[in-house]
């Protein structure tokens, strides 16, 4: 042990640091959109190397920034190529549901490899220290990956399909137009083991993705079972639970209130009055769906992101992570009530706020100094950019 | 060349190893010397070098061909030292760095919003049904109007044979008379869960349910006016209409907003189609009033059957919704225009 410190003297702490403004961001962002409208699209992958350039280059360990190096020529294919298949498939599922199921059941067939395709195109133009990262999964680890998470889905459409259609005997007696009970208890069976088994999907997940990232030669893995996951989703149901009770009972005690005025106030205008007592209703749902909202998803997020980053390392470098709540509540409500104030100019703000807060959340702690971090491969070629278009279309990006 | 130099400091990494090596770097010709270590200086030619971009905040790197990178630890520094040089930048990195740009930029965005939103999508639609045959209206109306059937929307209808008899008679008559324009449509009767109301499918499948008959209460140029109205659906393609334009602005919604959160994608999304929906009503009262006057129908026998409908509604305790939130003009917008159009 002593030796192996008089050989690695340097140990390192290296908060991660966001130096991006909104007010910049939104200058990039508005000439962004405004070039990608007049082109019909064609400027989205510029627009995109700009925004993560931008990110990119705002965003520390140590004194380096990252970098990032995708060429716009190129992924403009890969925008077509995913562009064209999403038209010809929100198209086609507008159309006939038939032709959108088996466009989906293709979508799902090469998800894992679009998957990994976006990974490794995202860390393959990612630098640090003028080092290239990787992504050193496997294709048949992305399937082991993904597919467990599509099983249940493509069970539950193939259970649909199965049950027998109402169609045919229900025309004549409307009682009989209820699915048979087997298929009713089935389909709630799938739907409770789903569930149950939701969290170890996504640990099976996040295990390949923080698994295979690597610099030089420093090659990531997740530090963690499933049990860490199904804790945090018992508490996430927990907080959801009880958000809800508490919701509930505000909307109650607050309608009793109206209830009471009303009847005391009301009398001649009864109709006049129905008509806003539903208005308010429909008011105080929305705003207490709004509140579960941000109470689940940000506890949700906070919470993930600590689990994964504390649990991501390698022999020589391991992350910490202290995303707080409270904080990230309270920005996320401020973020969503400005942008609808605003009808969505204060967007680009709102990104580089939440951005701010949870990467300086992180640190990186080294045992050695990183000057000796060295390339275990080559410069790895161009890898294909329609992985990069498709994982953001599909919601996969990666955030570093 | 004469005189010294004009010289950067700049840290170099050779994409190999983590660690910097200081670094200096000077233009000569269309060449970039990069001296490192205080050694030989390297040479690459300028069009091998992607610079940076001029920001306010965030890192200067430059990337050269073959994996090297040159880290700028000054920003200012830079960029001052690249103006001098004439390394250029494009007028986008100009635009994003002025004010005064962004402001025009936002203002030709709300512009080029509106436009699009008022003629550029519903010409592209139009575009884009031109290339789609009617034949598939059909089909995806059979498709509907089967479905429709199959949820137990629909019961059949409880109206005497003769009533349904003298209904189709008029409504053909009528059609007839206004000329070879207006649509054929397939007409159900069916009693429904709906109440009073009618609806068109795209490629002539028409219901008009038993309590719109019961609203009407025997007065057919009613009836003729609603069929009017949904047999416009069916002539300006509504229904397929709706669907090319929802999938368009979907897409324009959520490359702008997407990234954040598709919850706020789809607002924007859904509020513009109901104003979409809301034209093509309006659009189908035009032809309905046109279809009237064609008979010698004075168009207020359809402000009557609104002012019905609406006090239907009203017993029924269903809430009126906000203008945007409607998929329909208010009651009202629709029953002064039929109540103001002369009959001819």
């Amino acid at each position: 042990m002593n030796e192996l410190h008089a050989a690695r003297p340097r140990a390192e702490s290296l908060p991660v640091r966001f130096t991006a403004s909104g007010s910049e961001y939104f200058r990039i962002w508005i000439s962004n959109l405004l070039l990608t409208l007049l082109t019909l699209g064609l400027y989205h992958p510029w627009a995109r190397v700009r925004k993560l350039r931008y990110f990119y280059g705002n965003t520390w360990v140590g004194d380096h920034a990252f970098d990032f190096h995708g060429n716009p020529k190129r992924m403009l294919r890969g925008t077509l190529l995913v562009g064209a298949l999403f038209i010809a498939y929100a198209l086609a599922s507008e159309f006939a549901p038939a032709a959108g199921l088996v466009a989906l059941a293709i979508v799902a067939a090469i998800m894992p490899a679009l998957f990994l395709a976006s990974l490794r195109f995202r860390m393959a133009n990612t630098s640090w220290r003028g080092m290239r990262f990787h992504f050193t999964g496997s294709m048949r680890g992305a399937y082991t990956a993904l597919l467990p998470g599509l099983l249940p889905a493509a069970l539950f459409v193939g259970f649909t399909l199965l049950i027998p259609n109402p169609d045919d005997a229900a025309r004549a007696a409307d009682a009989s137009a209820a699915p048979p009970e087997w298929a009713m208890v089935s389909m709630g069976f799938l739907v409770l083991g789903t569930l149950a088994l939701m969290p170890l999907i996504f640990w099976n997940l996040k295990r390949y993705q923080h698994g295979h990232y690597a610099l030089g030669k420093v090659q990531s893995r997740l530090q963690a079972g499933p049990g860490a996951f199904y804790l945090l989703s018992l508490k996430t149901f927990g907080v959801t639970l009880l958000t809800t009770i508490v919701i509930a009972i505000a909307i109650v005690g607050l309608s009793a209130i109206f209830g009471v005025a009303s009847a005391i106030g009301g009398g001649g205008f009864a109709r006049g009055g129905s008509v806003a007592t539903i208005m308010l209703f429909v008011l105080m749902g929305l705003a207490g769906y709004v509140a579960l909202l941000v109470v689940s998803n940000t506890f949700m997020a906070s919470r993930l992101q600590n689990l994964v980053w504390n649990a991501t390392r390698s022999s020589d470098v391991r992350f910490t992570s202290d995303l707080r709540l409270r904080p990230l509540m309270g920005l996320t409500l401020k973020n969503w009530v400005l942008i609808v104030l605003t009808l969505g100019l204060y967007w680009p703000f709102a990104a580089v706020a939440s951005a701010r807060l949870k990467l300086e959340a992180v640190t990186v702690h080294t045992r050695g100094s990183l000057d000796e971090l060295t390339a275990r491969v080559g410069r790895t070629g161009a890898t294909d950019a329609s992985g990069d278009a498709a994982g953001e279309l599909f919601g996969l990006d990666v955030g570093l | 060349m004469t005189g010294s130099p004009d010289r950067l400091a700049a840290r170099y990494f050779d994409g190999e190893s983590a660690r910097p090596r200081d670094a200096a770097i000077w233009v000569d010709g269309d060449q970039l010397r990069i001296e490192i270590d205080e050694g030989t200086p390297d040479t690459v030619p300028m069009r091998h070098v992607q610079w940076p971009e001029r920001q306010r905040h965030g890192a200067r790197q430059a990337h050269l061909r073959d994996g090297g990178a040159l880290h700028f630890g000054d920003p200012l520094a830079f960029d001052h030292w690249a103006r001098r040089n004439g390394l250029g930048e494009s007028w986008v990195v100009k635009a994003q760095q002025s004010w005064r740009w962004t402001a025009w930029a936002t203002l030709a965005l709300l512009v080029l919003c509106g436009v699009m939103y008022a003629w550029g999508l519903p010409l592209g639609t139009r575009a884009v049904l031109a290339f789609v045959p009617h034949t598939f209206d059909k089909e995806l109306g059979e498709l509907v109007m089967r479905s429709v059937q199959s949820e137990g929307w629909l019961q059949p209808t409880e109206l005497p044979a003769a009533q349904q008899q003298r209904l189709r008679a008029a409504w053909a008559k009528a059609a007839k008379k206004a000329g070879p324009s207006v649509a054929h449509i397939d007409l159900h009767f069916n009693r429904s869960k709906m109440g009073p109301n009618a609806f068109a499918l795209p490629g002539g499948h028409v219901v008009l349910t038993d309590e719109m008959v019961e609203l009407a209460d025997g007065h057919e140029d009613m009836v003729v006016g609603v069929l009017a109205h949904e047999a416009a659906h069916v002539q300006h393609r509504h229904g397929m209409r709706t669907l090319v334009q929802a999938t368009l602005l979907g897409t324009a919604t959520s490359i702008a907003f997407g990234d954040f959160s598709s919850l706020f994608a789809a607002a924007p999304a859904l509020l513009g189609q109901l104003g979409y929906s809301r034209d093509h009503e309006r659009e189908a009262d035009g032809e309905a009033i046109a279809l009237l006057q064609a008979n010698g129908i004075p168009p207020s026998v359809m402000a009557t059957m609104f002012e019905r409908l609406r006090d239907h509604q009203r017993e029924a305790g269903m809430p009126s919704l906000p203008i945007a939130l409607g998929s329909h003009p208010p009651d009202e917008e629709r029953i002064a225009r039929f109540r103001d159009t002369p009959a001819r």
